[in-house]
């Protein structure tokens, strides 16, 4: 058997072995896991610098209610 | 899955190891999708025995076929028997290689090269470099490769070579 073949029957065997609901709970963790170990460039709430929003010359008005 | 846990298991036991795969791909480069830590291990009785007990402390199982899943036996002469191995433990789906296409025989030399890093729990670990990943995304049949893996790895060389 070649590798290819063998690393399917391997996982074929292993999703069949798996509890249900250890492997939703496994994948759920994993998600939060990688949230929090991916590269610094795609983190999220990452340090940003404020956006620069152009300069108005008009003159605001009043809100009146 | 608790990947941080079995890469600390697998260190505090000593067990020579390369983090390959999907998880060694999210931790340098882009998210992908993957349910399972994927190591390389050295190849030795030594190696195999320290990983054997590594094993056993994660509440690793396997089973020659699905009906004999079961938890790991305490020798490790079980891990001789064939070159991959997808497990099952307490923190998750780990895949054990024995060896790698695309760079069959060289852990050592792929060891060498390796990146060392830390997970964002600080949990130390070694990850094959990206030329290495880069191999070995080409030695697969082109209907198993990862072609976003391919572009982000190529890239990723190109701009270390131009530092």
């Amino acid at each position: 058997m070649n590798l290819s073949a063998l690393k399917k029957q391997e996982e074929r065997k292993r999703e069949a072995a798996y509890a249900p609901a250890t492997r939703w709970q496994h994948i759920q963790q994993t998600i939060t896991w990688a949230e929090a170990n991916l590269p610094p460039h795609l983190r999220r709430n990452r340090p940003r610098t404020a956006k620069v929003l152009p300069i108005t010359t008009g003159t605001r008005q009043p809100v009146r209610s | 899955m608790n990947v941080d846990e079995i890469l600390r298991t697998l260190s505090q036991e000593q067990v020579d190891f390369l983090l390959i795969g999907g998880m060694n791909f999210l931790l340098r480069h882009l998210p992908e999708l993957t349910w399972d830590v994927d190591i390389w291990v050295k190849d030795d009785a030594e190696n195999l025995a320290r990983l054997n007990r590594a094993l056993c402390l994660l509440g690793a199982g396997w089973g020659r076929t699905e009906a004999e899943w079961a938890p790991v036996p305490a020798d490790s002469r079980w891990l001789c028997t064939q070159e991959v191995f997808c497990l099952t433990t307490a923190h998750g789906a780990l895949d054990v290689f024995r060896d790698v296409r695309g760079l069959e025989g060289r852990y050592l030399d792929c060891k060498t090269r390796g990146v060392h890093a830390r997970t964002a729990a600080g949990i130390p670990f070694a990850g094959l470099s990206d030329e290495d990943m880069l191999a070995c995304q080409q030695a697969l049949p082109v209907e198993e490769r990862k072609e976003r893996r391919i572009q982000v790895l190529r890239e990723a060389i190109q701009q270390a070579k131009g530092r």
